[in-house]
């Protein structure tokens, strides 16, 4: 397979993100746990023998799931329960929820009360991110996973296992990483829908095949190497929960505008920092956890997000930053006066466009992205010497 | 007959008692009071004890929307920024504290925040961003969201550290240690008013009730603003005496009283007297919400506070799904209802999400049909009256066909 076919079939997890999973499933008589995003610790599902699988959802109405929660929640909960209820998760043996807001906690029971034949359960993730109780309450909260989990598959998660598994991640998060610097820095021809679907990939397979898919990609794409011609670009940072609509994503590239880095459930923030492989495995999460990039859910008592942005904008000399929340997501519409904030100190614009999973008709979308890469082009055109 | 409502005197007194905790939370800073802005299940007794000035910002809100000042306050905060899809209680605080527009005569400025997500995390949100506005700390009590799973020794290990944590911020705050005697005197005055407060609302079981769910709404807000005051407990024993007197005269708050109904969510706070009047026209009288109960159930081990909190936080507060059907299946047996209305409040995920699983699982326990009305707590915007109306009409012709 050269590297194009290997990127064909990444990208193809995009709109059909389950196959895997099933011939996984069926392949080895094994274990799906399924989780909703963010922050779900797989590697110890990993390390249990079942497969985790990441389900997020595809581009379409929710009308089912409508009858059983408001249709003015995020279609981050809305999307996976409509593909539930339509039958389409009919292969997998559980589900793990991060509690990360309102909505997510009354989601959680939701779920319990429609498939209460699965193994079922909620991340009890703490607020705070800092302090010796947070930390010692998270310990004992990945514990509990790891236990349950041990209940549930009649079988020990030894440290060994835990550690191959951190092992297996850290290598995913590493190559990521490589992938990640040379769209960065411009070297290799990936539009960002394609990248994006390439990372989120690996939440919808066994990492180990990842891992080997992504290496030979890397390998392709490094004889591809070259600057890429971009001058008329401008460097744009998705600030978001989801990078949904995929169609929405498609946009930047034919508007001029190089979306270098991201800030997603599903995108960068899954493979910036590793699990420290000195420490005991279960530590090393937890200090994995706590110290991850910001997210609107979680509650900071220091200045992270200022200190996250500042180095983001250096880091991808980013030139402005699209706001992109799902509709309806409380956490990130309260931050966004904050996060406006800091970037407008810095002089970053930033443009403020929530998304749905289910995209709909893309025309005022377009309109409003059109004028934002414009203004972006104006502003950098005043900034150069002349 | 037409049917029409019987007032309770006693609320008359509201508008002082209301009016008065302002201007002596305003007076109180002005006399180097540390003022904290908390949220409705912060530990006031707490607070109190440690000579502490609490605002609660969800009741300023209230008063922002009974005074029909949203959309004034509401749209210079969208111009910063904030979404009309967020809680309009959070809208309406930062607006009218961010505009200075206030309902109450302005509010004292505050030296730190206090909350707990037991209740939602809107409010670390909202707190976050009004804590950074004034630029001092936020105390957050955080509460993993349990369900009540058996397995959760380790949620309440973290709440008691917090605890003991909110105690030493407190003192650094106050400068001054806290005094378990004041803390018990204090405590003592909360349990009265919480038991006072569980007996009013339950003697809404009589029939007719002589007291409604709008009623508890509005006086409500001594419980929730002044527990642990003599203000409150006096108040309260005033309203009992009336609503005894009441019950013995069989007085009711709807004349011919036909249809007994639970309430579900948040009041309509714009709404009160308009829908209170529409369910009367339908000889209906709210009788029981989940709303109002948790101050019934705030009662602490006097010897053992602390204790009483944890479990308070970990397993009373976090409203889940099998709770809240099975507390509205006892209500209907308890309060003998009829019919029940849940309120899909848009600016309140916390409760709304789960809500047309609860009320279909509700539906499917008692074989009693259940309605759901599309709202805002507090944005008039986002709702029709005559939707409502139609909504309620069709509703109440069920329920009369049903028998
Ligand atoms: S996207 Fe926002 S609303 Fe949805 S689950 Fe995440 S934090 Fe909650
Ligand atoms: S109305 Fe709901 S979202 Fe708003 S503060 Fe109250 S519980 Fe939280």
């Amino acid at each position: 397979m050269d590297f194009q076919q290997i990127l064909a079939e990444l990208v193809a997890t995009q709109t059909d993100p389950h196959t895997r999973a099933r011939q996984w499933k069926s392949a080895n008589q094994g274990t799906v746990i399924a989780h909703l995003l963010p922050d779900v610790p797989e590697e110890i599902i990993h390390a249990s023998g079942a497969l985790p699988l990441a389900v997020t959802g595809v581009d379409r109405g929710t009308s089912l799931a409508e009858s059983h929660i408001p249709s003015f929640i995020c279609s981050l909960l809305r999307n996976p329960l409509e593909m539930a209820l339509r039958r389409e998760l009919d292969f997998i043996d559980g589900m793990v929820i991060p509690y990360v807001c309102d909505s997510t906690r009354a989601f959680s029971q939701v779920w319990e009360a429609n498939f209460p034949d699965l193994f079922n359960h909620t991340l009890w993730l703490p607020k705070k991110v800092s302090g010796d109780s947070a930390k010692q309450f998270l310990f004992s909260e990945f514990m509990r996973l790891k236990k349950r989990l041990e209940v549930f598959l009649g079988r020990e998660i030894t440290d060994q296992s835990l550690r191959h598994a951190i092992g297996v991640y850290n290598q995913n998060r590493r190559l990521l990483r490589r992938l990640f610097a040379l769209r960065k820095k411009g070297r290799i021809p990936l539009p960002y829908a394609d990248y994006l679907s390439v990372v989120k990939a690996s939440m919808t397979m066994p990492r180990e095949d990842h891992n080997t898919l992504l290496a030979r990609l890397l390998e392709g794409l490094k004889e591809e190497c070259r600057p890429c011609e971009k001058e008329e670009s401008v460097r744009v940072f998705l600030l978001g929960s989801l990078g949904e609509p995929h169609s929405v994503l498609t946009l930047f590239d034919e508007l001029g505008m190089d979306v270098v880095d991201d800030h997603f459930y599903d995108g960068t923030r899954c493979f910036l920092q590793d699990v420290d492989e000195a420490v005991d495995p279960m530590e090393g999460l937890v200090s994995r956890q706590l110290s991850k990039a910001p997210l609107s859910g979680f509650h900071y008592q220091d200045d992270r997000w200022r200190q996250y942005l500042l180095d983001r904008v250096r880091d991808g000399q980013i030139e402005g930053v699209v706001y992109f929340p799902l509709m309806y997501c409380d956490p990130m519409e309260f931050d966004y006066p904050l996060i406006k904030g800091l970037l407008g100190e810095m002089g970053i614009p930033v443009l403020f466009l929530e998304t749905d999973f289910h995209s709909g008709s893309l025309g005022q979308v377009r309109t409003r992205l059109e004028a934002f890469a414009e203004m972006l082009r104006e502003k950098k055109d005043e900034s150069l010497p002349c | 007959m037409k049917a029409s409502r019987v007032e309770i005197q006693t609320l008359r007194l509201l508008k002082d008692i209301n009016a008065n905790h302002y201007e002596a939370a305003r007076e109180a800073a002005r006399q180097g009071r540390p003022v904290g802005y908390v949220s409705v299940f912060a530990p006031a007794e707490l607070l109190l004890a440690m000579d502490i000035v609490s605002v609660y910002p969800e009741n300023h809100a209230v008063f922002v929307q009974a005074r029909k000042m949203t959309t004034e306050v509401v749209s210079p905060l969208e111009r910063l920024g904030y979404q009309p899809g967020l809680c309009s209680y959070a809208r309406c605080d930062m607006g009218s504290t961010f505009t200075g527009k206030s309902p109450v005569g302005g509010l004292p400025k505050p030296d730190f925040f206090l909350t707990t997500n037991a209740q939602c995390s809107t409010l670390t949100k909202w707190f976050e961003r009004m804590s950074e506005h004034f630029g001092v700390p936020l105390f957050l009590i955080d509460v993993p969201f349990t369900g009540g799973k058996p397995d959760d020794q380790h949620c309440k290990v973290f709440v008691r550290s917090q605890i003991a944590e909110l105690i030493g911020f407190l003192e650094e705050i106050t400068g001054k240690s806290l005094d378990p005697e004041n803390l018990s005197r204090v405590v003592e005055i909360s349990n009265q008013t919480t038991r006072l407060w569980k007996e009013i609302i339950e003697s809404a079981m009589h029939v007719p009730s002589p007291i409604s769910v709008f009623d508890q709404f509005i006086s409500m807000a001594p419980i929730v603003a002044q527990r642990g005051t003599m203000v409150a407990l006096e108040f309260y024993q005033t309203l009992k005496a009336e609503i005894d007197d009441r019950v013995t005269r069989g007085i009711g708050v709807v004349d011919n009283e036909k249809y007994r109904l639970y309430w579900d969510s948040l009041p309509l706070w714009h709404e009160l007297k308009w829908l209170s009047d529409l369910l009367v026209s339908f000889k209906a009288c709210l009788v029981s919400t989940i709303y109002t109960l948790p101050w019934a159930d705030f009662w602490l081990d006097p010897k053992d506070p602390v204790s009483s909190w944890v479990e308070q936080y970990v397993h009373y507060f976090d409203w889940h799904l099998d709770r809240r059907v099975e507390l509205v299946v006892q209500l209907k047996e308890k309060y003998r209802l009829n019919g029940f209305i849940f309120h899909n409040d848009r600016s309140c995920k916390m409760f709304s999400t789960a809500i047309p699983e609860i009320r279909r699982i509700v539906q499917e326990k008692t074989g009693v049909a259940a309605y759901i009305l599309e709202g805002d707590h507090g944005d008039p915007r986002f709702y029709s009256r005559e939707q409502i109306e139609k909504g309620l009409t069709y509703y109440f012709e069920i329920l009369r066909a049903r028998g």
